[in-house]
Protein backbone atom coordinates (compact mmCIF):
# COMPACT_ATOMS: atom_id res chain seq x y z
CA UNK A 1 0.00 0.00 0.00
CA UNK A 2 1.46 3.85 -1.07
CA UNK A 3 2.05 5.68 1.86
CA UNK A 4 -0.04 8.40 2.50
CA UNK A 5 0.60 12.09 3.49
CA UNK A 6 -2.19 11.32 6.10
CA UNK A 7 -0.26 8.24 7.26
CA UNK A 8 3.27 10.39 7.61
CA UNK A 9 1.04 12.82 9.60
CA UNK A 10 -0.23 10.47 11.98
CA UNK A 11 3.09 9.53 12.64
CA UNK A 12 4.51 13.05 13.30
CA UNK A 13 1.46 14.93 14.34
CA UNK A 14 1.51 13.15 18.52
CA UNK A 15 3.44 14.61 21.53
CA UNK A 16 5.95 12.65 21.24
CA UNK A 17 6.64 11.13 18.13
CA UNK A 18 8.48 7.83 17.81
CA UNK A 19 11.16 9.02 14.54
CA UNK A 20 12.56 5.35 14.62
CA UNK A 21 8.91 3.75 14.13
CA UNK A 22 8.36 6.44 12.04
CA UNK A 23 11.20 5.69 9.34
CA UNK A 24 9.66 2.25 9.14
CA UNK A 25 7.07 3.84 7.03
CA UNK A 26 9.78 3.82 3.99
CA UNK A 27 11.54 5.61 1.59
CA UNK A 28 8.26 6.69 -0.08
CA UNK A 29 7.79 9.31 3.67
CA UNK A 30 10.57 11.64 2.14
CA UNK A 31 8.00 13.17 -1.00
CA UNK A 32 5.58 14.02 1.80
CA UNK A 33 8.28 15.66 4.04
CA UNK A 34 9.06 18.34 1.35
CA UNK A 35 5.16 19.44 1.77
CA UNK A 36 5.24 19.38 5.04
CA UNK A 37 8.19 21.08 5.52
CA UNK A 38 6.87 24.06 3.15
CA UNK A 39 3.45 23.99 5.14
CA UNK A 40 2.05 26.37 7.68
CA UNK A 41 1.93 23.94 10.53
CA UNK A 42 5.22 25.08 12.32
CA UNK A 43 5.50 22.17 14.58
CA UNK A 44 4.73 19.59 11.36
CA UNK A 45 7.73 21.21 9.53
CA UNK A 46 9.92 20.84 12.49
CA UNK A 47 8.91 17.39 12.91
CA UNK A 48 9.16 16.56 9.06
CA UNK A 49 12.54 18.10 9.19
CA UNK A 50 13.73 15.76 11.85
CA UNK A 51 11.98 12.45 10.30
CA UNK A 52 13.89 13.87 6.99
CA UNK A 53 17.68 13.60 8.91
CA UNK A 54 16.86 10.32 10.64
CA UNK A 55 15.80 8.48 7.62
CA UNK A 56 19.61 9.44 6.46
CA UNK A 57 18.61 8.94 2.70
CA UNK A 58 20.25 10.58 -0.08
CA UNK A 59 16.93 12.77 -0.22
CA UNK A 60 17.43 13.91 2.89
CA UNK A 61 19.96 16.55 2.81
CA UNK A 62 18.17 18.45 0.12
CA UNK A 63 14.80 18.32 2.31
CA UNK A 64 17.12 19.61 5.49
CA UNK A 65 18.60 22.83 3.19
CA UNK A 66 14.98 23.41 2.71
CA UNK A 67 14.54 22.85 6.54
CA UNK A 68 17.65 24.58 7.06
CA UNK A 69 16.07 27.65 5.24
CA UNK A 70 12.82 28.47 6.85
CA UNK A 71 11.88 31.68 8.44
CA UNK A 72 11.25 29.94 11.92
CA UNK A 73 13.98 29.09 13.96
CA UNK A 74 12.19 25.99 15.29
CA UNK A 75 12.49 24.28 11.84
CA UNK A 76 15.86 24.94 11.56
CA UNK A 77 16.92 23.98 14.88
CA UNK A 78 14.96 20.71 14.03
CA UNK A 79 17.12 20.30 10.59
CA UNK A 80 20.58 21.75 12.25
CA UNK A 81 19.40 19.18 14.95
CA UNK A 82 18.94 15.94 12.86
CA UNK A 83 21.77 16.36 10.36
CA UNK A 84 23.73 14.77 12.99
CA UNK A 85 22.09 11.74 12.10
CA UNK A 86 23.72 12.21 8.34
CA UNK A 87 26.55 10.32 6.92
CA UNK A 88 26.76 12.44 3.92
CA UNK A 89 26.73 15.98 5.65
CA UNK A 90 27.68 18.26 2.91
CA UNK A 91 30.02 21.20 3.31
CA UNK A 92 27.05 23.93 2.00
CA UNK A 93 24.37 22.23 4.70
CA UNK A 94 27.01 22.28 7.53
CA UNK A 95 27.96 26.15 6.38
CA UNK A 96 23.94 27.01 6.79
CA UNK A 97 24.36 25.90 10.03
CA UNK A 98 26.88 27.69 10.90
CA UNK A 99 26.12 30.66 9.64
CA UNK A 100 22.38 31.44 11.13
CA UNK A 101 21.74 33.82 13.05
CA UNK A 102 20.00 32.01 15.74
CA UNK A 103 22.28 30.37 18.44
CA UNK A 104 20.36 27.16 18.67
CA UNK A 105 20.80 26.21 15.39
CA UNK A 106 24.69 26.84 15.20
CA UNK A 107 24.67 24.68 18.23
CA UNK A 108 23.13 21.77 16.72
CA UNK A 109 25.38 22.76 13.70
CA UNK A 110 28.46 22.60 15.53
CA UNK A 111 26.79 19.16 16.97
CA UNK A 112 26.36 17.47 13.82
CA UNK A 113 29.99 17.60 13.72
CA UNK A 114 31.11 16.01 16.35
CA UNK A 115 31.26 12.28 15.02
CA UNK A 116 32.60 13.36 11.41
CA UNK A 117 32.58 16.52 9.27
CA UNK A 118 32.45 17.43 5.55
CA UNK A 119 35.91 18.66 3.88
CA UNK A 120 36.38 22.54 4.06
CA UNK A 121 34.16 23.16 7.34
CA UNK A 122 37.23 24.00 9.47
CA UNK A 123 37.21 27.17 8.97
CA UNK A 124 33.91 28.06 9.82
CA UNK A 125 33.92 26.11 13.09
CA UNK A 126 37.35 27.76 14.42
CA UNK A 127 35.29 31.52 13.43
CA UNK A 128 32.50 29.96 15.82
CA UNK A 129 35.64 28.90 18.05
CA UNK A 130 37.19 33.02 17.98
CA UNK A 131 33.99 35.38 17.41
CA UNK A 132 30.71 33.73 18.55
CA UNK A 133 28.92 36.31 20.53
CA UNK A 134 27.82 32.88 22.53
CA UNK A 135 30.67 32.09 24.83
CA UNK A 136 29.09 28.04 25.25
CA UNK A 137 29.23 27.59 21.10
CA UNK A 138 32.71 29.18 21.12
CA UNK A 139 33.91 26.07 23.89
CA UNK A 140 31.80 23.70 21.92
CA UNK A 141 33.45 25.27 18.70
CA UNK A 142 36.87 24.62 20.69
CA UNK A 143 36.20 20.82 21.35
CA UNK A 144 35.13 20.39 17.69
CA UNK A 145 38.36 22.07 16.34
CA UNK A 146 40.63 19.62 18.64
CA UNK A 147 38.72 17.16 17.41
CA UNK A 148 39.13 17.79 13.88
CA UNK A 149 42.65 18.03 14.42
CA UNK B 1 -5.66 27.48 54.83
CA UNK B 2 -8.73 25.59 53.74
CA UNK B 3 -9.69 26.05 50.12
CA UNK B 4 -12.92 25.13 51.34
CA UNK B 5 -15.53 28.27 50.80
CA UNK B 6 -18.33 28.81 53.00
CA UNK B 7 -18.80 25.41 54.12
CA UNK B 8 -19.68 27.17 58.35
CA UNK B 9 -23.00 27.29 59.65
CA UNK B 10 -22.81 30.82 60.61
CA UNK B 11 -21.37 31.78 56.72
CA UNK B 12 -24.47 33.84 55.71
CA UNK B 13 -23.74 35.79 52.64
CA UNK B 14 -21.42 35.04 49.44
CA UNK B 15 -20.74 37.28 46.93
CA UNK B 16 -17.78 39.28 45.16
CA UNK B 17 -15.70 42.08 44.02
CA UNK B 18 -13.27 42.09 41.33
CA UNK B 19 -11.66 38.52 41.34
CA UNK B 20 -12.45 38.13 45.45
CA UNK B 21 -15.04 35.84 46.58
CA UNK B 22 -16.55 37.42 49.96
CA UNK B 23 -18.21 35.47 52.72
CA UNK B 24 -19.50 37.08 55.55
CA UNK B 25 -20.83 35.03 58.71
CA UNK B 26 -22.84 35.84 61.57
CA UNK B 27 -20.11 37.37 63.54
CA UNK B 28 -19.47 39.77 61.44
CA UNK B 29 -15.92 38.16 60.33
CA UNK B 30 -15.81 38.60 56.80
CA UNK B 31 -13.22 35.79 54.82
CA UNK B 32 -11.83 35.99 50.83
CA UNK B 33 -10.83 33.86 48.32
CA UNK B 34 -8.92 34.65 45.45
CA UNK B 35 -10.14 33.22 42.37
CA UNK B 36 -7.25 32.52 39.59
CA UNK B 37 -8.29 31.63 36.20
CA UNK B 38 -10.47 28.70 37.26
CA UNK B 39 -9.20 28.23 40.80
CA UNK B 40 -10.16 29.49 43.89
CA UNK B 41 -6.87 29.69 46.73
CA UNK B 42 -7.60 29.48 50.27
CA UNK B 43 -9.23 31.80 52.60
CA UNK B 44 -7.91 34.84 54.47
CA UNK B 45 -9.27 37.37 56.71
CA UNK B 46 -10.57 40.24 55.88
CA UNK B 47 -8.85 43.16 57.66
CA UNK B 48 -10.74 46.06 59.21
CA UNK B 49 -14.54 46.80 59.86
CA UNK B 50 -16.87 44.07 60.63
CA UNK B 51 -19.76 43.85 58.01
CA UNK B 52 -23.25 42.31 57.85
CA UNK B 53 -23.70 40.60 60.96
CA UNK B 54 -26.43 42.17 62.81
CA UNK B 55 -29.67 40.24 63.07
CA UNK B 56 -31.93 42.95 60.79
CA UNK B 57 -29.27 42.74 58.27
CA UNK B 58 -31.55 41.53 55.16
CA UNK B 59 -29.69 41.69 51.50
CA UNK B 60 -25.51 41.59 50.94
CA UNK B 61 -24.79 42.74 47.50
CA UNK B 62 -21.43 44.74 45.89
CA UNK B 63 -21.32 47.57 43.42
CA UNK B 64 -17.67 48.68 42.24
CA UNK B 65 -15.61 48.32 45.67
CA UNK B 66 -18.20 48.94 47.34
CA UNK B 67 -19.83 46.31 49.90
CA UNK B 68 -23.61 47.23 50.22
CA UNK B 69 -26.07 45.98 53.18
CA UNK B 70 -29.56 46.23 53.24
CA UNK B 71 -31.10 45.77 56.44
CA UNK B 72 -35.36 44.82 57.29
CA UNK B 73 -36.21 48.35 57.49
CA UNK B 74 -34.89 49.30 54.57
CA UNK B 75 -32.05 51.48 55.78
CA UNK B 76 -28.79 50.99 53.61
CA UNK B 77 -25.09 50.78 54.67
CA UNK B 78 -22.36 50.64 52.68
CA UNK B 79 -18.47 49.93 53.02
CA UNK B 80 -15.17 50.58 51.16
CA UNK B 81 -13.29 47.52 50.41
CA UNK B 82 -9.88 48.06 49.75
CA UNK B 83 -8.17 44.98 49.24
CA UNK B 84 -8.16 42.74 52.05
CA UNK B 85 -9.44 45.36 54.15
CA UNK B 86 -13.16 46.49 55.06
CA UNK B 87 -13.77 50.43 55.37
CA UNK B 88 -16.01 51.36 58.17
CA UNK B 89 -19.76 51.38 58.10
CA UNK B 90 -21.62 54.36 56.52
CA UNK B 91 -25.18 54.54 55.75
CA UNK B 92 -26.42 55.83 52.21
CA UNK B 93 -28.17 58.91 51.97
CA UNK B 94 -31.35 59.34 49.89
CA UNK B 95 -34.25 56.35 49.60
CA UNK B 96 -34.88 53.75 51.60
CA UNK B 97 -34.48 50.48 49.64
CA UNK B 98 -35.96 46.31 49.61
CA UNK B 99 -37.60 46.60 52.57
CA UNK B 100 -41.00 45.29 51.75
CA UNK B 101 -41.65 41.67 53.15
CA UNK B 102 -42.41 40.67 49.79
CA UNK B 103 -38.64 41.96 48.72
CA UNK B 104 -37.43 38.63 47.43
CA UNK B 105 -33.99 39.11 45.57
CA UNK B 106 -31.31 41.92 46.01
CA UNK B 107 -28.70 42.36 43.20
CA UNK B 108 -26.92 45.01 41.13
CA UNK B 109 -26.16 45.83 37.34
CA UNK B 110 -24.00 48.59 37.08
CA UNK B 111 -25.00 51.63 39.98
CA UNK B 112 -28.27 50.14 39.94
CA UNK B 113 -29.48 48.53 43.07
CA UNK B 114 -32.44 45.88 41.89
CA UNK B 115 -34.93 44.94 44.08
CA UNK B 116 -36.78 42.06 42.88
CA UNK B 117 -40.11 40.94 44.21
CA UNK B 118 -41.90 37.97 45.13
CA UNK B 119 -44.39 38.40 42.46
CA UNK B 120 -41.58 38.87 39.84
CA UNK B 121 -41.57 43.13 40.04
CA UNK B 122 -38.52 44.27 39.29
CA UNK B 123 -37.59 47.75 40.91
CA UNK B 124 -34.58 50.00 40.66
CA UNK B 125 -32.37 52.75 42.65
CA UNK B 126 -29.99 54.47 41.47
CA UNK B 127 -26.75 54.80 43.57
CA UNK B 128 -24.38 57.54 43.24
CA UNK B 129 -22.09 58.35 45.62
CA UNK B 130 -23.37 57.69 49.12
CA UNK B 131 -26.83 58.12 47.67
CA UNK B 132 -29.22 55.91 47.29
CA UNK B 133 -31.74 57.29 44.54
CA UNK B 134 -35.36 57.58 44.13
CA UNK B 135 -37.34 53.67 43.28
CA UNK B 136 -38.36 53.11 40.07
CA UNK B 137 -40.25 50.16 38.54
CA UNK B 138 -38.51 48.73 35.53
CA UNK B 139 -40.53 47.86 32.41
CA UNK B 140 -40.65 44.96 30.57
CA UNK B 141 -40.55 41.05 32.06
CA UNK B 142 -41.13 40.41 35.48
CA UNK B 143 -38.33 38.14 36.68
CA UNK B 144 -37.74 35.48 38.96
CA UNK B 145 -41.47 35.09 40.34
CA UNK B 146 -41.95 31.39 40.64
CA UNK B 147 -41.56 29.42 43.18
CA UNK B 148 -38.61 26.83 41.95
CA UNK B 149 -36.78 29.81 41.12
CA UNK B 150 -33.50 29.87 43.84
CA UNK B 151 -30.66 32.02 43.43
CA UNK B 152 -30.62 35.33 41.17
CA UNK B 153 -27.29 36.71 40.12
CA UNK B 154 -25.88 38.82 37.52
CA UNK B 155 -23.18 39.35 35.15
CA UNK B 156 -22.67 42.80 32.77
CA UNK B 157 -26.36 43.64 32.56
CA UNK B 158 -27.71 40.17 32.73
CA UNK B 159 -29.87 38.99 35.24
CA UNK B 160 -29.52 35.44 35.61
CA UNK B 161 -32.06 33.16 37.63
CA UNK B 162 -31.53 29.53 38.59
CA UNK B 163 -34.34 27.30 39.31
CA UNK B 164 -34.62 24.29 41.74
CA UNK B 165 -33.64 21.49 39.00
CA UNK B 166 -30.91 23.92 37.50
CA UNK B 167 -32.43 25.15 34.67
CA UNK B 168 -30.83 28.62 34.29
CA UNK B 169 -33.01 31.80 32.93
CA UNK B 170 -32.06 35.23 31.56
CA UNK B 171 -32.77 38.73 30.96
CA UNK B 172 -30.91 41.33 29.64
CA UNK B 173 -31.61 44.62 31.46
CA UNK B 174 -31.10 47.58 29.23
CA UNK B 175 -31.81 51.36 31.17
CA UNK B 176 -35.19 50.91 32.97
CA UNK B 177 -36.47 47.83 31.17
CA UNK B 178 -36.28 44.08 31.65
CA UNK B 179 -36.18 41.85 28.62
CA UNK B 180 -38.11 39.20 27.96
CA UNK B 181 -36.96 35.80 29.65
CA UNK B 182 -34.19 33.45 27.45
CA UNK B 183 -33.25 30.24 28.76
CA UNK B 184 -29.43 29.88 28.95
CA UNK B 185 -28.07 26.77 26.70
CA UNK B 186 -25.44 24.35 28.49
CA UNK B 187 -24.88 23.59 31.67
CA UNK B 188 -27.53 23.47 34.42
CA UNK B 189 -26.50 25.00 37.80
CA UNK B 190 -27.02 25.08 41.56
CA UNK B 191 -29.89 21.88 41.17
CA UNK B 192 -28.63 20.21 43.92
CA UNK B 193 -30.22 20.38 47.48
CA UNK B 194 -26.85 20.78 48.89
CA UNK B 195 -26.10 24.11 47.12
CA UNK B 196 -26.00 26.84 48.99
CA UNK B 197 -24.84 29.99 47.71
CA UNK B 198 -24.58 31.49 43.64
CA UNK B 199 -21.90 34.02 43.27
CA UNK B 200 -20.75 35.80 40.04
CA UNK B 201 -16.98 36.95 40.05
CA UNK B 202 -16.46 38.25 36.38
CA UNK B 203 -17.70 35.94 33.94
CA UNK B 204 -17.59 32.75 35.97
CA UNK B 205 -20.77 31.44 37.53
CA UNK B 206 -19.89 29.88 40.92
CA UNK B 207 -22.05 27.01 43.01
CA UNK B 208 -20.54 26.33 46.68
CA UNK B 209 -22.00 23.65 48.42
CA UNK B 210 -22.59 22.83 51.88
CA UNK B 211 -19.37 20.80 52.71
CA UNK B 212 -17.44 23.63 51.08
CA UNK B 213 -16.84 22.05 47.71
CA UNK B 214 -17.64 25.06 45.06
CA UNK B 215 -18.16 24.64 41.06
CA UNK B 216 -18.29 27.09 38.35
CA UNK B 217 -18.56 27.54 34.78
CA UNK B 218 -18.11 30.00 32.19
CA UNK B 219 -21.03 32.09 30.99
CA UNK B 220 -20.54 33.57 27.60
CA UNK B 221 -23.48 35.22 25.66
CA UNK B 222 -26.28 32.49 26.58
CA UNK B 223 -24.90 29.95 27.17
CA UNK B 224 -22.95 27.96 30.06
CA UNK B 225 -19.40 26.50 29.98
CA UNK B 226 -18.84 22.82 30.87
CA UNK B 227 -18.81 22.67 35.50
CA UNK B 228 -15.04 22.51 37.03
CA UNK B 229 -14.20 21.77 40.16
CA UNK B 230 -13.23 25.50 42.04
CA UNK B 231 -11.59 24.06 44.55
CA UNK B 232 -10.43 20.36 44.53
CA UNK B 233 -9.43 18.89 47.35
CA UNK B 234 -5.78 17.86 46.37
CA UNK B 235 -4.03 20.38 43.98
CA UNK B 236 -0.51 20.06 41.82
CA UNK B 237 1.80 22.77 42.87
CA UNK B 238 3.27 24.09 39.52
CA UNK B 239 6.36 25.93 39.06
CA UNK B 240 6.62 27.42 35.19
CA UNK B 241 10.13 27.88 33.84
CA UNK B 242 10.40 29.88 31.22
CA UNK B 243 13.01 29.51 28.53
CA UNK B 244 10.91 30.54 25.14
CA UNK B 245 7.48 31.45 25.61
CA UNK B 246 5.19 28.71 23.65
CA UNK B 247 3.04 29.73 20.45
CA UNK B 248 0.12 28.95 22.81
CA UNK B 249 -0.36 31.15 25.55
CA UNK B 250 0.96 29.14 28.96
CA UNK B 251 -1.58 30.86 30.76
CA UNK B 252 -4.20 29.17 27.89
CA UNK B 253 -2.77 25.38 28.80
CA UNK B 254 -3.03 25.93 33.05
CA UNK B 255 -5.94 26.85 32.40
CA UNK B 256 -7.11 23.74 30.32
CA UNK B 257 -4.63 21.69 32.60
CA UNK B 258 -7.23 22.82 35.52
CA UNK B 259 -10.20 22.32 33.59
CA UNK B 260 -9.34 18.54 32.88
CA UNK B 261 -7.56 18.07 36.49
CA UNK B 262 -10.45 19.39 37.91
CA UNK B 263 -12.26 16.16 36.55
CA UNK B 264 -10.36 14.35 38.92
CA UNK B 265 -10.68 16.95 41.81
CA UNK B 266 -7.02 18.17 41.58
CA UNK B 267 -6.28 22.06 41.15
CA UNK B 268 -3.58 23.55 39.64
CA UNK B 269 -1.38 25.84 41.42
CA UNK B 270 1.03 27.97 39.92
CA UNK B 271 3.67 28.53 42.46
CA UNK B 272 6.18 30.27 40.89
CA UNK B 273 6.91 31.62 37.52
CA UNK B 274 10.27 32.15 36.45
CA UNK B 275 11.25 34.29 33.11
CA UNK B 276 14.42 32.72 31.84
CA UNK B 277 14.37 34.34 28.27
CA UNK B 278 16.86 36.79 28.69
CA UNK B 279 19.61 37.08 26.50
CA UNK B 280 22.08 36.15 29.45
CA UNK B 281 21.12 33.10 29.83
CA UNK B 282 21.92 29.55 29.07
CA UNK B 283 20.50 29.82 25.38
CA UNK B 284 21.81 25.69 24.98
CA UNK B 285 19.04 24.78 27.09
CA UNK B 286 16.43 26.15 25.27
CA UNK B 287 16.99 23.79 21.75
CA UNK B 288 17.04 21.09 24.28
CA UNK B 289 19.09 17.54 23.80
CA UNK B 290 16.22 14.85 25.05
CA UNK B 291 16.43 10.97 25.08
CA UNK B 292 13.88 9.82 21.75
CA UNK B 293 10.86 8.58 22.87
CA UNK B 294 11.56 9.82 26.56
CA UNK B 295 12.09 6.75 28.81
CA UNK B 296 10.82 7.46 32.24
CA UNK B 297 14.17 7.96 34.11
CA UNK B 298 16.39 8.47 30.69
CA UNK B 299 18.27 12.09 30.57
CA UNK B 300 20.46 13.55 28.21
CA UNK B 301 22.95 16.18 30.30
CA UNK B 302 21.21 18.55 28.89
CA UNK B 303 18.04 17.31 30.60
CA UNK B 304 20.37 17.42 34.20
CA UNK B 305 21.14 20.46 33.65
CA UNK B 306 17.91 21.98 32.74
CA UNK B 307 16.35 20.42 36.28
CA UNK B 308 19.06 21.94 38.26
CA UNK B 309 17.00 25.15 37.31
CA UNK B 310 15.24 24.02 40.64
CA UNK B 311 15.49 27.42 42.66
CA UNK B 312 11.95 27.38 44.61
CA UNK B 313 10.64 23.81 43.16
CA UNK B 314 9.81 21.68 46.32
CA UNK B 315 10.31 18.46 46.85
CA UNK B 316 6.76 17.52 46.34
CA UNK B 317 6.04 19.94 43.68
CA UNK B 318 6.08 19.92 39.84
CA UNK B 319 8.02 21.71 37.53
CA UNK B 320 6.96 22.88 33.62
CA UNK B 321 10.03 24.02 31.86
CA UNK B 322 9.15 25.99 28.46
CA UNK B 323 12.16 25.56 26.11
CA UNK B 324 11.41 26.55 22.49
CA UNK B 325 12.43 22.51 20.81
CA UNK B 326 13.79 19.45 22.11
CA UNK B 327 15.84 17.29 19.58
CA UNK B 328 14.25 15.01 18.82
CA UNK B 329 11.55 17.01 17.98
CA UNK B 330 8.76 16.17 20.53
CA UNK B 331 5.75 18.82 21.81
CA UNK B 332 6.84 18.03 25.28
CA UNK B 333 9.06 15.53 27.19
CA UNK B 334 7.83 13.89 30.46
CA UNK B 335 11.46 12.41 31.97
CA UNK B 336 12.58 14.22 34.79
CA UNK B 337 15.58 13.24 37.34
CA UNK B 338 14.02 11.30 40.11
CA UNK B 339 14.53 14.05 42.75
CA UNK B 340 12.79 16.78 40.49
CA UNK B 341 9.60 16.09 39.21
CA UNK B 342 8.68 17.79 35.92
CA UNK B 343 8.35 18.16 31.95
CA UNK B 344 9.91 20.00 29.33
CA UNK B 345 7.15 21.83 27.30
CA UNK B 346 8.06 22.85 23.84
CA UNK B 347 7.15 26.00 21.53
CA UNK B 348 4.89 23.83 19.10
CA UNK B 349 2.99 22.58 22.01
CA UNK B 350 -0.86 22.16 21.83
CA UNK B 351 -3.61 23.81 24.55
CA UNK B 352 -3.43 20.22 25.80
CA UNK B 353 0.26 19.05 25.76
CA UNK B 354 1.53 20.41 29.50
CA UNK B 355 -1.35 18.78 30.83
CA UNK B 356 -0.77 15.37 29.11
CA UNK B 357 3.12 15.55 29.90
CA UNK B 358 2.36 16.23 34.04
CA UNK B 359 -0.20 13.30 33.53
CA UNK B 360 2.86 11.09 32.33
CA UNK B 361 5.04 12.74 35.48
CA UNK B 362 2.03 11.71 37.60
CA UNK B 363 2.26 8.34 36.66
CA UNK B 364 -0.13 7.70 33.32
CA UNK B 365 0.91 5.93 29.93
CA UNK B 366 -0.64 6.54 26.84
CA UNK B 367 -4.19 4.63 26.68
CA UNK B 368 -4.72 1.14 25.09
CA UNK B 369 -6.83 0.72 22.56
CA UNK B 370 -5.34 3.39 20.06
CA UNK B 371 -2.99 0.73 18.08
CA UNK B 372 -5.40 -2.10 16.18
CA UNK B 373 -4.16 -4.48 13.79
CA UNK B 374 -0.98 -2.00 13.32
CA UNK B 375 1.81 -3.71 10.73
CA UNK B 376 4.87 -5.27 13.20
CA UNK B 377 7.02 -2.93 11.63
CA UNK B 378 4.86 0.37 13.49
CA UNK B 379 3.61 -1.24 16.43
CA UNK B 380 1.95 1.98 17.62
CA UNK B 381 0.27 3.33 14.15
CA UNK B 382 -2.31 5.36 15.93
CA UNK B 383 -5.06 3.34 13.79
CA UNK B 384 -7.56 3.86 16.53
CA UNK B 385 -7.34 6.89 18.15
CA UNK B 386 -9.23 8.13 21.33
CA UNK B 387 -9.09 12.40 21.30
CA UNK B 388 -11.60 11.99 23.97
CA UNK B 389 -8.99 11.16 26.18
CA UNK B 390 -5.69 13.42 27.46
CA UNK B 391 -3.37 10.59 27.97
CA UNK B 392 -3.73 9.84 24.07
CA UNK B 393 -0.95 8.76 22.30
CA UNK B 394 -1.98 9.95 19.14
CA UNK B 395 -2.31 13.91 19.55
CA UNK B 396 -3.76 16.25 21.92
CA UNK B 397 -3.97 18.54 19.45
CA UNK B 398 -6.78 16.80 17.80
CA UNK B 399 -8.77 16.82 20.92
CA UNK B 400 -12.05 18.31 20.82
CA UNK B 401 -14.12 19.80 23.97
CA UNK B 402 -12.04 18.96 27.54
CA UNK B 403 -10.90 15.08 27.38
CA UNK B 404 -11.35 12.86 30.27
CA UNK B 405 -9.61 11.02 32.29
CA UNK B 406 -10.57 7.16 33.09
CA UNK B 407 -11.27 6.26 37.04
CA UNK B 408 -7.86 3.88 37.06
CA UNK B 409 -6.05 7.29 35.61
CA UNK B 410 -7.90 9.54 38.17
CA UNK B 411 -6.94 6.85 41.07
CA UNK B 412 -3.42 6.80 39.82
CA UNK B 413 -2.84 10.32 39.52
CA UNK B 414 -4.81 11.14 43.07
CA UNK B 415 -2.14 8.62 44.97
CA UNK B 416 0.60 10.16 43.41
CA UNK B 417 3.05 11.95 45.87
CA UNK B 418 2.61 15.11 43.66
CA UNK B 419 -0.87 15.66 44.09
CA UNK B 420 -1.65 16.97 47.64
CA UNK B 421 -3.83 18.13 50.29
CA UNK B 422 -4.85 21.69 49.20
ZN1 LIG C 1 2.54 11.14 25.93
Amino acid sequence: MPVTLQDVVRQLDRDEPDYEQAAQLGPEVLAHLRQLIQGSNIGLAAKAACLAGTMNADESVPLLELAARHPDPVVRVAAAASAKNLTNMTTSLATIFLDDVDPGVRKWGLRSLEVTHPEGIETKVEKIMNDDPDSGLREQARKVVERMQ
Amino acid sequence: MSNRIAFNPQDRFVVSIGNTLIVTTRTGDTFGHDITGHTADGAFHFTGAKAAFNTVDRFVTTMGTKLIVTTQNGDVFGHEMAGRDIGVPFKFAGSKAAFNAVDRFVVTVGNTLIVITQNGDVFGHDVSGHTIGVPFKFDGSKAAFNAVDRFVVTIGNKLIVTTQNGDVFGHDVSGRTIGPPFKFTGSRMAFNPEDRFVVTVGNTMIVTTQSGAAFGADVTGRDIGPIFRLNPDLSIRLHLKVWTNPTIPIQTMITRMQDVYGTAGIGVVVASRQDLTGANIHTALRDLDVVPTCPAGQLTGEQIQLFNNRDNVGEFDVVAHFVRSTSPVLNGCASHPDNVFGAAITQIASVWTMAHEIGHVLGLRHIAGENTNCPSSIPNCCSTPNFSRLMTGCSTSNIVGTPVFAQSEIDTIRSSSRTRPS
